[in-house]
């Protein structure tokens, strides 16, 4: 094997020995929320970019105060850190994307954990033992949406701070 | 270790590994199992409260008024510690005259009609909003949850059993979620939240006014007029937000210094009163 091959051979693994090293450091938050979405800027008034949904991974590019600027699925953007968490989510059934994108840190513990504690189905066995309870309200009531562009032109109005 | 774990005899070094192996294991499950309730847990739990609570005064069908509310709602819930929660805020009106204003944990935030009704501007609304909204950030709530319930509740999420619907140990779970229910309720209906809990309320409450833009002392005009009524029904806000002197004193002294401009005070009033409110 000739020198200049060796030299090549060695860069070689040397860089491959840092994109693993960079990638093994890759800062990766879970969403907590139900739905959120990443925004172009690091505020809530601004754009959003795309929509997240509890368990999606995101990769943190930087940390601007209490906002993270991060990447999902090639985009980038900026979510608020009470929506995320540093941690894998334990997701119900725990899906393909779990086991399938390099969530190798999820323990067997953590999957049996899955979708364990006050859960739907616990509400559920909850409501057949209380059926005078009124649910349909509490759903009608989750269901109203204040969209950003109304909420926008309140806070405006009103001659109020944009968050 | 290997020399520690010598004395025992037949520990060999392989074993030194499997035994550290099963004892990071058995940390690890400790660790899991002294977990706080999670965002998720809290909402389905403010789900449940909420329904009991509905099931207790009817909700004050009124589109127009509910809409403020949750506007005004999120204008202050965007600029708390806070804003984010599981399935995010949101804001109704109970159709009763009693004066008062529950947090369920999670993000369902209640204000009676009687309450509103003794609501002058829209920025004494925010003030009461706020309030609610931090007891919300504080898990005021949710850590009414007796701790034993809870640890017990941490004991059967470790089984596996506890996943298959209809075993003992899911209705073991079940039960201790029927019991964290009636916690919170209790502490939001019957006996109100500590002293603490609510000058911690308020002061967060004033913070979250002055970021958001509407006037902090609207919190303190709100709570004199409270107390001057003097007078709430069935367990209402005297009860579960006591509005002593000391409170008001608590709140005066902890007012922010800036001024807010009083044109946007009135504007926001006067958008208020064409509520019909």
């Amino acid at each position: 094997m000739s020198r200049s091959l060796i030299h090549t051979a060695f860069a070689a693994s040397f860089v491959a020995v840092l994109l693993f090293v960079v990638a093994a450091h890759a800062r990766t938050l879970s969403v907590i929320k139900e739905t959120d979405v990443i925004r172009l800027d690091c505020r809530f008034s601004s754009q959003p970019k795309a929509k997240v949904k509890y368990g999606n991974p995101l990769e943190v590019i930087t940390q601007e105060g209490d906002w993270y600027k991060v990447r999902y699925q090639k985009i980038t953007g900026c979510i608020h850190q009470s929506a995320v968490e540093e941690k894998q989510v334990n997701i119900k059934g725990v899906s393909s994307s779990v086991t399938g994108k390099g969530y190798t840190s999820v323990s067997k513990e953590e999957i049996g954990l899955a979708g364990k504690g006050f859960n739907k189905e616990v509400e559920e066995a909850f409501q057949e033992r209380h059926p005078d309870l009124d649910f349909e309200t509490v759903d009608r009531i989750e269901a109203f949406r204040t969209s950003d562009e109304t909420l926008r032109k309140f806070i405006k109005n009103g001659g109020l701070n944009e968050p | 270790m290997v020399f520690l774990l010598s004395g025992c005899g037949s520990v060999s070094v392989y074993d030194v590994g499997k035994h550290f192996d099963m004892v990071s294991k058995t940390v690890s499950a400790a660790q899991k199992a002294s977990r706080d309730i999670t965002d998720e847990e809290e909402y389905y739990v403010g789900r449940s409260v909420a329904a009991r609570l509905l099931s207790k005064y009817p909700l004050y069908r009124n589109q127009a008024l509910t809409e403020y509310v949750n506007y005004v709602g999120q204008a202050v819930a965007l600029h708390s510690d806070k804003p984010n929660t599981f399935r995010g805020y949101h804001f109704a009106v109970l159709d009763t005259d009693e004066v008062n204003a529950f947090a369920c944990p999670g993000g369902t935030i209640f204000i009676t009609r009687g309450m509103v009704k003794m609501i002058q501007n829209e920025d004494e609304l925010a003030a009461v909003l706020a309030h609610e909204i931090a007891h919300i950030g504080n898990r005021d709530g949710i850590s009414s949850i007796k701790q034993s319930r809870w640890t017990e509740a941490l004991t059967i999420i470790g089984t596996t059993a506890a996943k298959n619907y209809g075993s003992p140990e899911f209705a073991s779970l079940v039960g201790i979620f029927e019991g964290s229910i009636d916690d919170v309720f209790k502490t939001l209906v019957v006996n109100g939240y500590g002293q603490a809990q609510e000058a911690r309320a308020d002061a967060a409450a004033l913070t979250y006014l002055a970021r958001s833009g509407y006037s902090p002392e609207a919190l303190r005009i709100f709570l004199e007029r409270l107390a001057s009524a003097g007078k709430a029904s069935g367990g209402g806000i005297l009860t579960t937000h006591p509005a002593t002197a000391e409170r008001i004193e608590s709140v005066a002294a902890a007012m922010p210094s800036e001024r807010p401009d009083r044109a946007l005070v009135a504007k926001r009033t006067s958008r208020f009163q064409k509520k019909g409110i």
